[in-house]
């Protein structure tokens, strides 16, 4: 036996006794829970969570507040880019008393002034949340009554921003060369009640469809509709939009539905290459509450819905999707908020899904 | 006699208390020698791995063999580019073979051991959508002990059997007493009571070595099935509301008695049928082996690890505080979900090489190769169970010393591994545009390497 085949077995006979001296290790760490996977995709179905005030960066009463408008009213609102689109009005001077008979979670708009559309830019701290911004668009048609709401910006190749939005005659369009940009009235109304069978179309939902071309999804007397066009002004109504459960699923809340408003829609391009077509909407329901669904479509007509709700609230309204990336999902909702004196008015938030996805500042987290 | 040696080998075989559980070995081998040769060794393994891979190894040496080493493997799993946090696997490894004879008669039995330095097992249930890397997951976070004997009734004819053991948990979780809205966590009294059984079962493997010319050696070895089901039952007060076990929620003066009843029953970690035949081949004696091996996995008897799901939640809410307390119209049930494996056959390639061989030592360079397609099929429906092809190329080398007198009277076996498996990219679209989780792109790599001396005694 040499000297250094000594040395060698005398080196293997320690890594032998190293190897006994792990076996004790692992009996003292018996119970080790061990990694779970995180980062899970996910299809933006929900449950959605509303964000925290430590995420938004807003604090107050209500959680997920997109954006503070303590003395005006707001109802609906879009998020594009950096920016988020939201109509509101500011309390009249001498607003008329409140009906005793008012519904309890609506607004009522006699007492504030005529809705205008806004823009407010993204905050700098916080996540998902913005700062009340400058007016971008006003009543000024005579089929407009007076005001403009429930906008929504649709940005095309080259950057030109169109700004969709609602008024008593219709839907119109307003046009600027980049979402920061002044926006000018192009055409209107492109979608009125005598598009639609008599009822007058609101909440515009534009998205790029499938096919390439701008598809409108737009509620009109309960219902939801669709409109195509090859440029963005002109919309033809699509017949045949079907939003159905799959075979087998059923509707799993009891009070049935009765109406179905207020699309927001948003592409997918999912990490398998394949393109589908969300819709968000509101559900409402027999006993009066609001709930949001989504439904999903590879052609933006034939919709497969999922039998539960997006998120758990029931007192919730016009739904805006925000696809962070192929696995996180913002949703903008109406949420009812007394913030107008005596007066019922709605906040924006904002809600995240996967609930487990957290915005927490890493080190409000380590704390 | 030599029949009363076999039965009386299986009969002690059978007795045994639980030894082991799972088969982290089916995905990362065991022993630097046979990983290092893509675990093309079936038909001439002889060394403690042999209580993995034909326990009619055991007796083919007919040295007393004794070994210890580490093994570890990282995983680099992703989901659309996310990581999936698969957990490594580590511990030690160690075996033993022991030879005898009656006569002219050769026997021997053996004793193969992984112990995971982590944890000794873990048995999860994730949620049934929850996308998992289902063969990576939780299959390797398992202790493996596997015992068994071999005989030799012909120079060129050995036959071996073992017999593992597994164990699969029970759990009873029982709750009751009265919840108190107003103050949950201060004034409600709840007792529960937790009763957790680790049952065991048995699954054999038995293979055969034929080794007809000094040069030429061919093998068979079959592993049984098993799987490990994972029970659990809560419940939560009585169905009638009466009784001591009944509980109650309490608000204010107003108390509403509840009933809540789950029950899950799912399968973890559960390892196929498998049939391994392997030839190898010396065509220069004592300096080039090559080795082939196709191992036949029936993964289409897999169950699901997607169970059954029951749930029962009994409240009846007085009217005046139906703001307050809000029970779900309805709670859906869960039904197993078939997962529709397919059956694979994965073949394995290993070279050795002997670079130098002389009366001091023996040094041995080694490469393998073996490619597994998945038996998962493309997760378009509800369940997530993620899986992709494996291609697993390894490298190894071994050094004998042979001259240990009289500190040893035999050898000393030094052997190391490295291993790399890839993953290609895979991808899930799902037939439903509204499915919860969406389409997913998954792909990985697994780098796993170790080392393991063996004493060899004549």
């Amino acid at each position: 036996m040499t000297r250094w085949t000594r040395r060698l077995a005398g080196a293997a006979a320690l890594a032998a006794l190293g190897a006994v001296a792990l076996t004790d290790v692992a009996c003292s760490s018996i119970g080790d829970p061990g990694g779970t996977p995180d980062g899970l995709p996910h299809g933006g179905t929900g449950q959605f969570r509303l964000l925290e005030s430590e995420e938004t960066g807003i604090s107050g009463p209500l959680d997920g507040r997109a954006i503070v408008l303590i003395d005006r009213a707001t109802e609906s609102g879009m998020a594009t880019g950096d920016f988020l689109f939201y109509a509101q009005a500011p309390l009249l001077e001498e607003p008329p008393e409140l009906p005793d008979d008012h519904p309890r979670d609506e607004i009522f708009w006699p007492a504030f002034e005529a809705r205008r559309i806004h823009r407010g830019e993204v905050r700098e701290e916080g996540v998902g949340a913005y700062d009340f911004g400058p007016e971008v668009l006003a009543a000024s048609e005579g089929w407009e009554g007076g005001e403009v709401y429930d906008p929504w910006v649709a940005v095309d190749d080259d950057g030109t921003a169109r700004l969709y939005y609602a008024a008593a005659g219709g839907i119109g369009v307003a046009e600027a060369s980049s979402v920061d940009g002044s926006f000018a009235k192009v055409a209107g109304p492109v979608l009125d009640a005598d598009d639609v069978g008599g009822e007058v179309p609101r909440r515009p939902s534009v998205v790029r469809g499938v096919d390439g071309a701008w598809w409108m999804y737009f509620s009109a007397g309960g219902a939801l509709g669709v409109a195509r066009s090859e440029d963005g002004t002109r919309f033809t109504v699509q017949d045949g939009l079907r939003i159905d459960f799959a075979e087998g699923e059923a509707d799993m809340v009891r009070s049935p539905e009765v109406a179905r408003i207020h699309p927001g829609a948003v592409r997918v391009e999912t990490p398998a290459e394949r393109t589908l077509i969300r819709l968000y909407f509101e559900s409402v329901r027999e006993d009066g509450t609001h709930r949001v669904y989504v439904a999903g479509s590879d052609d933006g007509l034939t919709f497969e819905r999922h039998p539960l709700p997006a998120m758990e609230q029931t007192e919730v309204r016009f739904p805006a999707p925000r696809v962070l990336d192929p696995r996180v999902t913002l949703l903008y909702a109406s949420f009812p908020f007394f913030g107008a004196g005596v007066y019922q008015t709605r906040a924006i938030t904002v809600a995240v899904a996967p609930a487990d996805e957290s915005f927490v500042p890493e080190e409000e987290e380590a704390e | 006699m030599r029949s009363v040696v076999l039965a009386s080998t299986l009969l002690a075989l059978a007795t045994l208390p639980s030894l082991a559980r799972a088969q982290p070995m089916d995905t990362y081998g065991m022993g630097s020698r046979s990983v290092a040769l893509g675990g093309s060794v079936t038909a001439d393994v002889e060394d403690f791995s042999a209580n993995y891979y034909n326990p009619a190894g055991i007796v083919r040496s007919g040295e007393l063999r004794v070994g210890v080493g580490w093994f570890g493997a990282h995983h680099e799993m992703s989901i659309n580019d996310v990581n999936s946090n698969v957990d490594p696997v580590h511990g030690v490894i160690l075996g033993l073979n022991v030879p005898g004879r009656i006569d002219d008669f050769r026997f021997g039995f053996g004793l193969g051991v992984h112990l995971p330095d982590q944890r000794i097992s873990r048995t999860r249930t994730l949620p049934r959508r929850r996308a998992r890397w289902e063969l990576y997951d939780n299959r390797g976070q398992r202790t493996y002990l596997a015992v068994g004997g071999a005989i030799q009734p012909f120079d060129w004819l050995r036959i071996g059997g073992g017999i593992a053991f597994l164990s699969f948990s029970r759990n009873d979780l029982s709750i009751r007493g009265s919840i108190d809205i107003a103050a949950p966590e201060r004034r409600s009294r709840l007792e529960h009571q937790l009763l957790g059984e680790l049952i065991t079962i048995r699954y054999p493997q038995v293979g055969v070595q034929v080794q007809p010319l000094p040069w030429l050696n061919f093998g068979v070895v079959y592993r049984g099935e098993f799987a490990l089901s994972n029970d659990l039952t809560a419940q939560v007060g009585t169905p009638d509301g009466t009784g001591p076990d009944r509980t109650e929620i309490v608000a204010g003066d107003i108390v509403i008695p509840g009933y809540f009843d789950l029950l899950t029953s799912s399968v973890n970690a559960y390892v196929p049928h498998q049939i391994s035949f392997g030839a190898s081949v010396e065509p220069i004696p004592n300096v080039l082996r090559l080795s082939l091996e196709a191992t036949w996995l029936m993964w289409s008897q897999y169950v699901s690890p997607i169970g059954l799901s029951r749930i029962v939640l009994d409240i009846e809410v007085p009217p005046e505080l139906e703001d307050t307390i809000t029970v779900p119209d309805e709670i859906p049930q869960g039904n197993p979900v078939d997962a529709s494996f397919s059956d694979r056959i994965v073949p394995r390639i290993g070279v050795e090489w002997t670079a130098v061989r002389n009366t001091d030592l023996v040094f041995d360079l080694r490469a393998g190769y073996f490619y597994e397609n998945s038996p998962a099929p493309e997760q378009t429906g509800f369940s997530n169970l993620v899986d992709t092809d494996r291609h697993a190329w390894s490298l190894g080398a071994g050094l004998e010393l042979l001259q240990l007198r009289p500190l040893i009277p035999g050898s000393l076996a030094i052997d190391v591994h490295v291993q790399y498996g890839w993953l290609p990219s895979r991808t899930h679209r799902k037939t439903s545009p509204i499915d919860p989780v969406g389409d997913y792109v998954a792909q990985g790599h697994i780098v796993a390497g170790g080392a393991n001396v063996e004493l060899r005694f004549e």
